[in-house]
């Protein structure tokens, strides 16, 4: 047996899938080289090492539901029927709540009532009257407040505009900044990934070139 | 119920089965994921898109006696999947992490093993294999699976899965070496 060979045969040993006159063979042949007894060594403790990883659990339960046993209430599920029943529950909730409060409507004299609680009293009205004098008083009032109103509108419209404008400018200054920044970062991004992948290809070379070498000897074992 | 009746059941339409299948699958599934990417986000999201895909492809599996090495190629597949469409942002290289574990200097090795943060080196070496590497290395070390099982996973053969491990094994002490992780640790038996 070569030094080789032998190596091809460490993960055999290592994990105990070998048949035992080939591990008495492979065990006396390590007492004559201590530099590959070393190497397994050194195998057999960093794999020691590795249990080290704490064990995960996942969070949450996985169940996969069964479409067909919940395919009967698919209907509570549809829009128009969630709607139906929210409307429904919405008006039981305003009688319960009209009936709790002894809510009464009616028509009484110059126009209608609404009364809650005790039922017993009669509503009270006031009767009030303008003349004509009083009508245009009100009128212009009424003009007057209008105008006001309006010119107020117009100017809060005006630094509304001036507002949002203001905004727009901005928006876009901050939109072209972070493009560039945006733009920079992909750069750099990019020659960093290129980086990383020349990187995996030698390693991917080195790691060909290992299984060629491992190949070979592990025919060599058997052939012989 | 071994899995291959199992999977005859969910063959035949029932989810009851599937449900066994998954209540029996998913902490392992969820820990290969887990072992893969370290993170645990990641690892949900692997472990309901390959039981999503057993529900659908079960009924092309020819042999439910199989099922244990299918199930983990899917998985496997799934992972490098996610690894191609991330841009293998999610494999550090070496450099990275011996630049990061250098940078800090709380994490020296006896500080490590002190605040049992030794797992979590170990999980991040992990990371700094080549995919092929790693997934040997998960398959073998914490699935404690047979090389010819981890070759029929893979359909690769036997051999050039042993050489995988062989050279995971190497990769990793030479990158805990680069941590300073001391020699005692490395050569304990």
């Amino acid at each position: 047996m070569t030094e080789q060979e032998a190596k091809s045969l460490f993960m055999d040993y290592l994990y105990d899938e070998m048949e035992s006159k080939e591990k008495q063979e492979f065990e006396q042949f390590l007492k004559q080289h201590p530099a590959l007894a070393e190497e397994l060594k050194e195998l057999s403790g960093t794999r020691s090492l590795l249990q080290h990883v704490p064990l995960k659990t996942p969070s949450h339960k996985l169940v996969m539901m069964n479409p067909e046993a919940t395919a009967g209430k698919q209907w509570i599920y549809h829009p128009y029927t969630r709607a139906a029943l929210a409307v429904a529950a919405t008006f039981l909730m305003v009688v319960l709540s009209f009936s709790l409060i002894d809510v009464q409507f009616g028509q009484a004299g110059q126009g209608f009532f609404v009364t809650f609680g005790n039922q017993n009293q009669t509503p009270v009205t006031t009767e009030q009257g303008i003349n004509e004098e009083e009508v245009y008083e009100l009128i212009e009032q009424i003009r007057a407040e209008n105008a006001l109103l309006l010119a107020s509108v117009i100017e809060q419209s005006e630094e509304q505009q001036q507002l949002q404008l203001e905004q727009t400018i901005e928006t876009l200054t901050d939109y072209y900044d972070k493009r560039r920044q945006q733009d920079l970062l992909l750069i750099t991004e990019g020659l960093a990934q290129l980086e990383e992948e020349t990187y995996y290809r030698f390693l991917q070379t080195d790691e060909a070139l290992g299984d060629l070498i491992y190949a070979l000897s592990y025919q060599q074992t058997q052939s012989e | 119920m071994d899995d291959s009746t199992l999977v005859k059941k969910v063959q035949q339409g029932d989810m009851t089965a599937f449900n066994l299948l998954i209540e029996r699958w998913h902490s392992k599934i969820h820990r290969f994921a887990y072992r893969f990417f370290a993170d645990d986000d990641e690892a949900n999201e692997i472990t309901q898109k390959t039981f999503i895909k057993v529900y659908q492809k079960v009924n092309h599996l020819n042999e439910p006696g199989n099922f244990s090495p299918w199930i983990y190629r899917v998985a496997n597949n799934l992972c490098l999947d996610e690894l191609k469409r991330a841009g293998r942002r999610k494999s550090s290289p070496l450099e990275a992490w011996v630049e990061q574990a250098s940078e800090s200097d709380h994490n020296s090795p006896a500080e490590v093993l002190e605040t049992k943060e030794l797992g979590e080196w170990i999980q991040k070496a992990l990371l700094t294999l080549p995919d092929e590497q790693r997934v040997v290395v998960i398959l073998k070390e914490y699935e404690g699976l047979k090389f010819r099982e981890i070759a029929d996973i893979l359909e690769e053969p036997v051999n050039t899965v042993k050489s995988r491990m062989y050279y995971g094994l190497k990769a990793l002490r030479r990158v805990l070496k680069q941590w300073n992780i001391q020699n005692e640790y490395l050569n304990h038996d």
